[in-house]
């Protein structure tokens, strides 16, 4: 079952036209990546699927259900990490979180064990301070919590680690893959490692449409050329024969098959001590589409 | 929602000191009132000591402690309230805390009733606590009947009220805070523009503060107000009404 359908969606800011025909879906207790540079339209596309901004064209539908602008019916099954989450800075954690909770309509006998779960599942549950002294990344993960008060049926998280450290960006990808169960996630980002980690699938926005998808599951990326190991006293030849680069301690061979490879190394008489199918980064494939 | 918001507002209120503030300046203009114009003949007296040879100052009355209080109330209250206040609703646009609860499923209209609610009550309660300081120093130290009390008390008050729907229409409008006030006070000086010609100025809400000490004295009397009493009410109630159906059309971003 789709969470979420995005059909031909267009959207203008005056003269600038930041989407042109976007169309994705995302299914249940799916982590969808979704990538662009920056400017390329991943938080109006997300701001659009939360009814916060006007749908110029097309249809955006949650749960089947249709998102009307300035209307928000369809956000009760969705949670929203944007991209730099603000908070009242004179509340602390629970406090916020108990907003969060009164607003989603979860009763107090409730909502006073879903707040220390989600302030465990982040880690702020020794926290007691107010919110105007967090750190970025405390900010980041009262947001995920926020986000998830309602036990959303779709999370969306606008650019979660991108102003993090190393340690604060593997936290909250962790807690991302750790509800993966529960709840299906879409997270626009421009750091690939990200997305390679955690993703099912991945949408590539560039020239305001979706110019690529790929399912990282299934879909292994076409083979690039080969990785080869070869003997010290071989290595001069390996270069003569064939253009190489050094990658991964190996040498890597582009665009060339295996069975020619085989071919090429037996003629020239170079014995190779390993060879692999080289298969493109998320990266490459990134770099090349756009 | 409607309670978790409004309790929100009154703890921001609380915690800012702003609510604090306000009641104190407006407890320190009730009681300053009064006793400016009990205290001006003889600080007038003392001051301009030799110029006054000759002259004696009219005894204060208790419609000169109201036109005091007037005076400030109309003028600093208000501006002192817009400052603190007004920015109840733009500050929510400019810091983007309200999008975490939009997208939460809290209703538009009801940001608006909450903040409306809020300022209704911060600025009745700051209003009442000057009035009040206001009259009971001025029957204490005068006699002088105050006519139409009620309705001369109610008429700033009204406009208070006038004002909270002018800025709340002009933060949906326009979502900065500086600009607000500055429209508000763009729209002030205007009615005062208008107000020049008596025929439009009847019409004009700043008409019903206009006479709040002929009020009390009854050289004016309230039904005369009726006009400017209608159009504030209409201009009040449209005004809040277009601030729902905007803010509901308004991109949040």
């Amino acid at each position: 079952m789709n969470i979420l359908e995005v059909n031909n969606l267009k959207k203008s800011f005056g003269d600038k036209t930041v989407l042109t025909d976007v169309s994705f879906s995302v299914k249940e207790n799916e982590i969808y990546g979704f990538i662009g540079g920056n400017g390329e339209g991943k938080t109006t596309t997300m701001r659009m699927i939360l009814g916060l901004l006007k749908i110029d064209a097309g249809d955006v539908f949650v749960c089947g259900e249709p998102v009307t602008f300035g209307e928000t019916k369809t956000n009760r099954h969705v949670g929203y990490l944007p991209d730099v989450p603000e908070f009242y800075p004179f509340m602390n954690a629970r406090e916020y979180l108990k907003l969060c909770a009164e607003i989603t309509n979860i009763t107090k006998d409730k909502s006073a064990a879903r707040i220390e779960a989600l302030l465990e599942l982040v880690g702020l549950s020794d926290v007691d301070t107010k919110i105007k002294g967090y750190s970025r990344g405390m900010k980041q993960r009262l947001g995920v919590a926020q986000a998830l008060i309602n036990q959303p049926k779709l999370l969306i998280c606008d650019e979660p680690t991108s102003a993090l450290d190393p340690k604060g960006r593997r936290d909250i990808l962790g807690i991302l893959k750790s509800i993966k169960s529960e709840t299906t996630v879409i997270f626009s980002t421009h750091i690939l490692s990200d997305v390679e980690q955690i993703s099912d699938r991945v949408g590539i926005l560039k020239d305001g449409h979706i110019i690529r998808e790929l399912d990282l599951k299934t879909d292994k990326l076409p083979p690039s050329g080969v990785l080869v190991t070869v003997q010290e006293s071989d290595v001069e030849k390996l270069n003569t024969v064939f253009t190489v680069e050094s990658r991964e301690g190996m040498f890597y061979i582009p665009d060339i098959e295996l069975e020619a490879l085989y071919k090429q190394l037996n003629e020239h008489k170079i014995y190779p001590i390993h060879i692999e199918q080289a298969r493109p980064s998320l990266e490459d494939v990134y770099l090349e589409v756009t | 929602m409607f309670n978790a918001m409004f309790k929100k507002e009154w703890t921001q209120a609380w915690k800012s000191f702003k609510f604090v503030a306000l009641l104190i300046v407006f407890a320190i203009l009730g009681i300053m009132s009064p006793l400016v114009a009990l205290l001006t003949p003889e600080i007038l007296g003392s001051v301009l000591e030799e110029e006054m040879r000759g002259f004696t100052l009219p005894e204060p009355t208790a419609y000169d402690s109201f036109a005091q209080f007037y005076s400030n109330l109309n003028q600093l209250g208000l501006l002192i309230f817009i400052i603190l206040f007004g920015s109840v609703l733009t500050v929510e646009f400019s810091r983007g805390t309200l999008i975490n609860l939009l997208t939460k499923g809290l209703s538009r209209s009801i940001v608006i009733h909450t903040k409306a609610l809020f300022l209704l009550i911060v600025w009745t309660v700051a209003y009442a606590i000057a009035a009040t300081l206001t009259y009971f120093y001025t029957i204490f130290y005068w006699d002088e009947p105050l006519n139409q009390l009620f309705g001369a008390l109610f008429t700033s008050w009204f406009f208070g009220v006038f004002l909270i729907s002018l800025i709340l229409f002009a933060s949906v409008l326009f979502k900065n805070f500086i600009v607000v006030l500055s429209a508000v006070l763009v729209i002030l000086f205007a009615f005062m523009l208008l107000a020049i010609h008596p025929d439009i100025a009847e019409w004009l809400p700043n008409y019903i503060i206009s006479h709040n000490v002929a009020l009390l004295e009854g050289s004016f009397d309230f039904d005369t107000l009726y006009r400017a009493l209608g159009v504030t009410l209409v201009a009040t109630i449209v005004m809040y009404v277009l601030t729902i159906i905007r803010f509901k059309k308004m991109e949040v971003s």
